[in-house]
């Protein structure tokens, strides 16, 4: 019993100071410990079983119950390796966010491309699934989930209630959830043979398009597709796609997303994704604003930005300063349009001069549109429309 | 980054006041994570200037600004003009011909590499 109990006590330490050490920083952060703790118990079970006296059951038992734990230990191996390598499809965060309670679906598939796109005929476009009307001159109207209308009944949104005041030509929803600028581009060039808008109006959102363009991971476990600027052109640099969708899409990772943040840094720490630091990032978007324009231009179409703000981006009067300086991503974006010398609806300043209570105009996200806003929305982009007579 | 701190506090000044001295104090390194754990690396150089007005120059408060906000020659680049004078002098009033010392800073982001600056704010410590 004295001889085993050093060794048992110190395995035990060993563990403790294994475990502790998992900070998730970084793969040797994670790997170091897991192969301390490994040793420890080896450590705990010859302390356990090869130290006791001779005549104790446990010595006397030692092979069997060393064959047992490590059956169990292989086992459990195999277990967590294998539920890594079986596909639960997307990932329940993925789901959670592109679910339509309304027709109560998905209306999304994997893309090569894309890495998610709406599914559907070519004269089908959008999350909303709209069917191209061949009769009528178009407006694209692309972006992510706020042009989509997350939570909203399809008549609600902005892009509907222009086709109700605009019954001439057709809006098209384009907007997709998640999507970021790389994806406007390239989403925006796939439905072009379907719509040959005469106008297209792109929705620029502050509150996460910064942050999720110049990433290749997004924080719904998919990859999304990457660019760099070399030589003044678009290079796709991706290279973590295929570990970071087989990841976050395994039956393992379904326990993992409970917590979205771990399942994000875990995802990180094992597949090592790519990240533009801020000088590419910029450069990233002001080239995929020129090539947005590009696409329209070859089409014939103007191109429109509209800046849609965070609820804090509307009155910095209101917010928190460190915040609405340094943080929101509302003045970045403005700069970067103005830089480019493209045409800009600011959609901040009707919300902030109509001096409309904001919580009805944001849900509870402070970053989605309620009815109201989309309204307000359609109101302002309606009245850029004739303002500017960029309509027949 | 100093010259440049200097120079964008004598354009910031404009017809409103002139900088006869400026002086760097010391700097701080801020790191602002968001909720998409985007980083802000933001770099203060804290600064002390003697500055001269002009003419008179009065700093609205918080209040005055989203006041005007929707009058007919209201902009939103003059708001935000307003906000970063208040930032730098808090709600005042200053009379043409007087002066004062401004303890102030001037931040750039950080560009990785590189630096570009942002805005001028109060001191960071």
């Amino acid at each position: 019993m004295m001889r085993r109990t050093p060794h048992i006590l110190g395995s035990l330490l060993f563990a403790a100071l294994a475990v502790n050490g998992m900070s998730l920083a970084s793969r040797l952060s994670l790997f170091i410990p897991l192969a301390a703790l490994c040793g420890s118990l080896a450590w705990f079970a010859y302390g356990l079983l090869y130290l006791g006296p001779k005549q104790s059951w446990l010595y006397r038992r030692r092979k069997e119950l060393l064959l047992a734990l490590g059956s169990a230990i292989g086992a459990l191996v195999i277990a967590v390796v294998g539920s890594a390598l079986v596909s639960a499809g997307m990932s329940p965060q993925f789901r959670r966010v592109h679910y339509n309670p309304q027709t109560k679906q998905i209306a999304q598939a994997g893309d090569p491309e894309l890495s998610w796109a709406p599914v559907g005929p070519i004269d089908v476009v959008g999350q909303r699934l709209q069917k191209v009307d061949p009769t009528k001159p178009h407006i694209a109207f692309i972006g992510d989930s706020i042009i989509y209308g997350l939570h909203l009944d399809e008549k609600d949104t902005t892009v509907s209630l222009l086709n109700e005041a605009l019954p001439k030509y057709q809006f098209i929803n384009a907007g997709v959830s998640g999507y970021s600028i790389e994806q406007y581009w390239i989403y925006l060039r796939r439905i072009l043979p379907a719509t040959k808008p005469k106008l297209i109006l792109v929705g620029l959102f502050t509150g996460n398009d910064v942050q999720l363009t110049g990433r290749e991971y997004t924080p719904w476990g998919r990859s999304k597709p990457l660019f760099h600027v070399e030589d003044g052109q678009l290079v796709k640099i991706n290279r973590a796609a295929h570990c970071i969708d087989a990841i976050s899409d395994s039956l393992l990772f379904t326990v993992f997303w409970h917590s979205k943040e771990t399942a994000v840094k875990l995802v990180k720490l094992l597949c090592d994704p790519v990240e533009l630091p801020r000088g590419e990032l910029e450069a990233e978007i002001s080239k995929l604003f020129d090539e947005i324009e590009a696409v329209g231009k070859e089409s014939g179409a103007r191109v429109v930005w509209i800046i849609l703000p965070l609820r804090w981006d509307v009155d910095p009067t209101q917010g928190i300063r460190e915040q609405t300086n340094y943080v929101f991503k509302y003045g970045l974006l403005k700069r970067l349009l103005r830089e480019g010398h493209h045409d800009v609806l600011d959609f901040t300043i009707d919300l902030w001069k109509s001096k409309v209570d904001l919580s009805k105009v944001f849900q509870e996200d402070n970053g989605h549109l309620t009815a109201l806003g989309q309204r307000m929305l359609a109101d302002s982009v309606r009245r850029y429309i004739e303002e500017h007579h960029l309509l027949p | 980054m100093a010259r440049e701190g200097e120079a964008k506090l004598r354009e910031f000044g404009g017809d409103d006041f002139r900088v006869e001295n400026f002086r760097v104090d010391d700097e701080k390194w801020v790191d602002l994570t968001d909720d998409f754990d985007f980083h802000n690396r933001l770099y203060f150089l804290n600064f002390t200037a003697k500055i001269h007005f002009l003419r008179d120059f009065q700093v609205p408060s918080r209040k005055q600004i989203a006041a005007r906000v929707g009058a007919a020659d209201w902009t939103i680049d003059e708001a935000q003009r307003d906000l970063e004078r208040g930032d730098l002098f808090s709600m005042n009033t200053f009379t043409s011909g007087t002066g004062m010392t401004l303890r102030a800073a001037a931040v750039f982001d950080d560009m990785e590499p590189g630096w570009r600056f942002d805005r001028l704010d109060s001191m960071r410590k």
